[in-house]
């Protein structure tokens, strides 16, 4: 599924590096004042996700997370450029669509999962909701694009049936860092950057450009409990 | 055996037909039912013999099983001791006594006599000690805030009037920041108070029972001196000093419940004494005042009755005042300050800072230079408590104790001009030369060589070097300077005597890790690493371990004689026995190398296990990570109910699904909930907020936590009901335990409670020994229902099960062949195995058959909570009920993703008894025990009830944990399937093997970082929690859970058969 012409390898490869780099540049004010920069910071990825699933990740509707060998295989034959942009202008749509569906539905999922982990519920509210909202638009928006509201997709997901790829290893990879981002904080440091959510932020992150090369190496793979 | 099976299908049959025939309108055909009574005849003697013999082939293995989990619990109790004796601080006890003829000082000096003082001239003759329990010295201090306005707590600025004369009269009174060395209990802090020495840790376990102080100190002189002293107050006085008082009047020290009659006896026995007709029956009078301290352990600091007896204390004092004659000195001190909610032991900051107020209407006080005023706090200047020994020694001209490691309060030599500075340097050096006498005698008790020149020796060398010169002796500087070396000498000195019995044993501490890591290693190749079933070799490992036991012990005893060892006979012999022990378990394993697999997980949820007791076990080497354990296991439960609704939703069956996922969440809702109800310890602040108690200075319940107490009692029995009733269990004698007896026991906790909050508060006008007496009544009602009632049906109740019998239309098959099997299918979900049988026209429906082990075995828990969940605060209570409703959703957890083999289920089990620790109120800190447990049913002491009682408030998360451990192997298991009593005992091994792990863990790093600053104030609690912890769970899971595992196969043997 993912198509292998130049720009969108570009894209593809890319996009970790500049969300890593923008997380990296305003790190400093992050630590200052973590509800503003989060805000601040939320359009970036947002336009960065925007960008890569548009591109990387073909027509919503014509792929459903079949095995992406049979996909990449197809793209390269497209052969009219016009078909190629109103294509992408219908992939931006499908963009921004499950951009929202993210958004109103991955946030409050998100938020409630990190306030049942220990979040606290009566402080740092809005510190946890961008949080969330960050996780929800790195993780769950390029597979609500990819997979719609497919009932047995979802549920593959979360029981994390589903065989691996970039985007679930990256939506795998940025939970998994965002749990292990918890570790730092009660440590006696005294290091500014320790307060609420800077480490789960970056966790996050990390967590999910490892996770897309992850996903790359171990593509295809199934999770198995026993 | 597969004639044996039928033998035993056909019981439930029989039972059947039996009651059928007892039914109404069934005695029709009187020759059939003959003929049936023969066969019934011949089949019984057939069915007892079997009955009896598979019984007692189980009642034997199960023997061994409860043997080979009591050899377990040796050894780790052994492992314990071991360390505990190394790593618990000894000293040696000097018995000599200084004389008041013999001074340290060289017989050419001052040599004075009994009637002028001893080493020194006395200032007074007469000394009226008074210790205020918990006086914490910002209570006697003004505290404005930032403005100037004066601090609105109820504890400040009520005592004022020593503050007051000390400023005012500067010669008569001084008052300091007095500091405690801790444990900061009230015991040890009289034993430091009287000797002038050190305390070593292990005196804060035995704040029960005070012991006779054999070493030298200041009541002994007194005595030894002919001076008569006269007692009144808090009883550890006379355990401490039996038979040194003329007088006394002693009162019951630990009912901190009542705040009055320590108190009242105190005033009424002082005052006549000071009258001047009665000053000939006492030279020093010594007075324990209580009142503070147990309104600070029973409502906190800030509540009207701390104001209220602190206003009392300061009547107190000008009273005494008035009272005392020119010749008397007046000492009031407190023992130990306070921590935020009133309580105390530990060693922060505002327990260790007691005040000291010294009064003579003399006036000899005077001031060290920049010190004329009180300090604000212990920051700017503070003294010593054990300083007052060697100042009231010489005050009264007494010898100073001989083992006294205090130094001289300044103020009291300085004289009323501040000039003394000649005298100062005499009691400095005299003190000094004292301490270095006593060091030598140590050294020469330690065997130590005594050629070698000790750091604090030179200094002491130069010092008096420098008192010899004379030069410096003329002038008030060089006195000074004289008198700074002095001083120099001692602070050193005490500074190297903290680190002194800082030595810890290391051979002891070396042999008990490796008995507890060997364990450690043992429980877990016995519970995870072993295949197929634990029951047959259990009993031929226990034998071996056992007599591997006894032969190592009679090996170290040996080596006793060979005097190859310096450790004691005792010890020898018990190391030897647990490592004798577990040598031989683990050469027998080599008999079943087959059977030893590794012990590596395979499995995603066996993997979640064995991370989370190793990072447990590694996060205890950081100090922040011990401080924040009550998040850290709300984050690793709330994950593992995450990731369990994840793995739910990989079942293909709809209902398997939906019933794994819900309990997921539920579990996860359960532990966010509960993490809510917190105190948080000292080191959490700023970044914790304490919501156990109404606010964050007080031990009282807020009253909305009764709110949720009846809202427990109402709401929980059927949340417990439902549970039962998905199987249809909800039968027998279910109806018993959750229709009867939670529901009363719930609501008597939440009455109980209620009047225990009316009575504290003074809500109602009803006397308080009425109030009382109900509440006693209620607890004792409660308590011998959970645990007398509750456990004594348990082992004689029948399976909650339900045999009807229906008529129904006669079937076309069947006949009168009794050999036709009752096929009940064990996997059927569906809770009723119905049989058509005959006679045809009826069909027997077994009720509950699905989970026929499980519902009757977590009938035991159920009963433990509810008298554990009394010994609980309200909101402890709750907690309590959502520990409860936790280990049913997880029982359901494990069932729907079939775990019940997997090591997750008892891990998880047991991190949900250790987070619910901390959400009843508890931490890994001395000054949380709630002691005021022992007063809910009754007002006296006695042990053991009380010790009991108050451990069943410490533990009770983790006690309910294990009572609940066997139910986890059999919750919704086939009744008949195979090797299920082996399946038991490897998940009672398994939270065992947790257990064990934790402690252990927490046994390494304190020994690892035994030098470390934060070693007392967290490791070492630490540690001790984890240690009581293991020895609880070891000793319940073989007194409670492998036990009853015995009652519940035998009832369901009883109908069912036993495999």
């Amino acid at each position: 599924m993912v198509e292998h012409h130049s720009a969108a390898q570009t894209v593809r490869y890319s996009h970790p590096v500049v969300l890593l780099g923008a997380l990296y540049a305003s790190f400093g004010s992050l630590v200052q004042n973590p509800p503003l920069m989060l805000l601040q910071l939320l359009p970036v990825t947002i336009a960065v996700q925007i960008a890569h699933v548009a591109t990387c990740l073909g027509s919503s509707s014509s792929n459903n997370g079949k095995v992406s060998k049979e996909g990449g295989k197809k793209k390269p034959g497209r052969p009219a450029a016009t078909k190629g942009k109103a294509e992408l202008g219908a992939n931006v749509l499908s963009a921004l669509l499950s951009l929202v569906l993210a958004a109103v539905m991955g946030t409050p999922v998100m938020f409630t999962v990190m306030v049942l982990l220990g979040a606290p519920i009566t402080t740092h509210l809005a510190h946890t909701a961008l949080c969330a909202a960050h996780l929800s638009i790195l993780a769950g928006m390029p597979l609500i694009y990819s997979y719609d509201v497919q009932g047995a997709k979802w549920r593959d997901i979360f029981s994390l049936k589903m065989p691996v790829d970039e985007e679930y290893g990256g939506a795998l990879g940025a939970c998994l860092g965002a749990w292990l981002g918890a570790v730092p904080i009660p440590l006696d440091w005294d290091r500014e950057w320790q307060k609420w959510p800077v480490t789960i932020i970056a966790g996050m992150y990390a967590g999910y450009a490892v996770g897309r090369l992850g996903g790359l190496a171990l593509a295809g793979r199934v999770a198995r409990f026993n | 055996m597969s004639t044996v099976d039928d033998i035993f299908a056909q019981v439930p049959r029989r039972t059947a037909s039996k009651l059928s025939r007892n039914g109404p309108g069934e005695l029709g055909n009187i020759a059939k039912s003959r003929a049936a009574d023969e066969e019934d005849r011949l089949f019984a003697q057939k069915s007892k013999a079997l009955v009896e013999q598979k019984q007692r082939e189980f009642k034997i293995s199960h023997g061994l099983i409860v043997l080979f989990f009591l050899w377990i619990a040796y050894t780790q109790a052994v492992g314990i001791y071991l360390f505990t004796r190394g790593f618990l601080l000894t000293r040696l006890i000097l018995e000599s006594k200084s004389e008041c003829g013999f001074s340290p000082l060289t017989a050419s000096e001052y040599q004075g006599s009994l009637g002028e003082g001893c080493w020194h001239p006395k200032t007074f003759d007469k000394a009226v000690i008074v210790i205020i329990d918990a006086l914490r010295y910002d209570f006697t201090v003004p505290q404005v805030d930032s403005d100037g306005v004066p601090s609105k707590e109820h504890y400040h600025n009520n005592f004022k009037t020593p503050y007051e004369i000390a400023v005012k009269n500067p010669q008569n009174a001084i008052l300091l920041p007095f500091i405690a060395d801790p444990p900061t209990t009230t015991l040890v802090r009289l034993k430091g108070l009287t000797t002038g020495t050190l305390p070593t840790f292990i005196d804060a376990g035995s704040n029960f029972a005070g012991t006779a102080i054999e070493e030298d100190n200041l009541i002994d002189q007194l005595n030894r001196t002919g001076r008569k002293i006269a007692f009144m107050g808090d009883d550890t006085w006379p355990a401490l000093f039996p038979g040194y008082f003329s007088i006394e009047h002693p009162y019951e020290s630990l009912n901190v419940w009542d705040l009055h009659t320590v108190d009242e006896g105190v005033l009424t026995h002082m005052f006549p004494l000071l009258h001047p007709d009665n000053s000939s029956s006492w030279d020093v009078m010594i007075g324990h005042f209580l009142g503070v301290d147990h309104a600070g352990h029973l409502y906190g600091p800030d509540h009207p009755a701390m104001a209220a007896k602190q206003k009392q204390m300061d009547v107190f004092v000008q009273d005494l005042i008035n009272a005392v004659d020119d010749d008397t000195l007046v000492v009031i001190m407190g023992d130990h300050g306070m921590d935020p909610k009133g309580d105390h032991g530990g060693e922060s900051q505002l327990e260790l800072e007691a005040a000291l107020w010294m009064y003579s209407k003399k006036g000899i006080f005077g001031r060290l230079p920049g010190f004329e005023m009180p300090p604000k706090d212990a920051e700017e200047r503070s003294v010593n408590q054990i300083d007052l020994v060697p100042t009231l020694a010489l005050l009264l001209g007494l010898p100073i104790p001989y083992n006294n490691l205090g130094g001289a309060i300044p103020e009291a030599f300085i004289g009323r001009e501040s000039d003394q500075w000649g005298n100062l340097a005499h009691v400095a050096r005299l003190i000094s030369s004292q301490t270095e006498r006593y060091q030598k005698s140590y050294a020469v008790a330690r065997k130590e060589d005594l050629e070698i020149e000790t750091r604090t020796t030179k200094i002491w060398r130069d010092a008096e070097e420098k008192f010899d010169a004379g030069s410096s002796r003329d002038t008030p500087e060089g006195w000074q300077t004289i008198y700074k070396s002095f001083i120099s000498h001692q602070k050193e000195n005490l500074k190297v005597c903290k680190d002194l019995w800082l030595r810890f044993d290391l051979l002891s501490m070396l042999l008990g890790i490796i008995v507890l890591v060997g364990s450690v290693i043992l429980v877990l190749v016995y519970a995870r690493a072993i295949t197929g079933d634990l029951r047959d070799l259990t009993g031929w490992l226990a034998g071996r371990s056992i007599a591997g036991a006894a032969a190592g012990g009679l090996a170290g005893y040996l080596v006793h004689y060979a005097s190859i060892s310096e450790l004691s006979q005792l010890n020898l012999a018990l190391s030897g026995s647990s490592l004798g022990g577990i040598l031989t378990f683990f050469v027998g394993t080599f008999t079943f190398w087959p059977r030893v697999r590794h012990i590596f997980p395979t499995s995603i949820f066996s993997v979640l296990a064995l991370l989370y007791t190793i990072l447990q076990g590694v996060m205890f080497a950081a100090n922040s990570f011990t401080i924040w354990e009550d998040r850290i296991l709300t984050f690793f439960l709330a994950t593992f109910g995450a990731l369990s609704f994840c793995v739910s939703l990989r079942q293909e069956d709809p209902a398997m699904r939906t019933l794994g996922a819900s309990q997921s969440v539920i579990f996860m809702l359960l532990t966010r909930l509960s993490s809510l109800s917190r105190l948080c310890r000292e080191e959490q602040m700023p970044y914790c907020e304490s919501t156990y108690y109404a606010s964050a200075t007080s031990s009282v319940s807020s009253p909305l936590s009764l709110l949720l107490l009846y809202l427990v009692a109402i709401a929980f029995p059927p949340i417990v009901k439902s549970y039962y009733t998905g199987t249809k269990s909800y039968e027998g004698p279910a109806h018993v335990y959750i229709g009867f007896a939670l529901r009363i026991g719930l609501m008597f906790n939440a009455i109980y409670w209620t009047l225990d909050s009316a009575d504290n508060g003074e809500w109602v006008d009803i006397p308080t020994v009425a109030l009382k007496r109900a509440k006693h009544t209620i607890a004792q009602v409660v308590l011998a229902l959970a645990f007398i009632a509750g456990n004594i049906l348990f082992a004689w109740v029948q399976p909650c099960l339900n045999i009807t019998v229906e008529e129904t239309a006669p079937s076309a098959t069947g006949g009168g062949d009794s050999n036709t099997q009752p096929r009940t299918s064990p996997h059927q979900p569906a809770a009723a195995a119905t049989s058509a049988q005959a006679p045809p026209t009826h069909s027997m429906t077994l009720l509950g058959y699905a989970n026929l082990h499980g519902s009757r075995s977590f009938l035991l828990p159920l009963t433990w909570y509810i008298g554990l969940a009394l010994l609980q605060k309200p909101l402890g209570g709750a907690s309590m009920a959502a520990l409860l409703w936790q280990i049913l959703a997880l029982l359901e957890i494990i069932d729907s993703n079939s775990l019940s083999d997997s090591p997750i289920g008892p891990v998880i089990l047991a991190m949900l008894g250790s987070s619910h620790y901390f959400s009843t109120g508890h931490q890994a800190t001395l000054s949380s025990i709630q002691w005021e447990t022992v007063f809910i049913p009754t007002d006296t002491i006695r042990q053991p009830w009380s010790a009991l009682l108050v451990a069943g408030n410490q533990f009770g998360p983790q006690i309910l944990a294990t009572v609940a451990v066997p139910t986890i192997a059999l919750w919704k298991q086939p009744a008949k399937q195979a090797g299920l009593l082996g399946r038991v005992v490897r998940v009672c091994a398994t939270y065992v093997a947790y257990h064990a792990t934790i402690a252990a863990c927490t046994v390494l790093w304190a020994a690892h970082l035994r030098r470390h600053l934060m070693l007392y104030r967290v490791f070492s609690p630490r540690f001790m929690v984890g240690a009581a912890v293991l020895l609880f769970v070891d000793a319940l899971t073989v007194a409670v859970g492998v036990m009853s595992v015995r009652w519940n196969f035998l009832a369901v043997g009883e109908v069912f058969g036993l495999t």
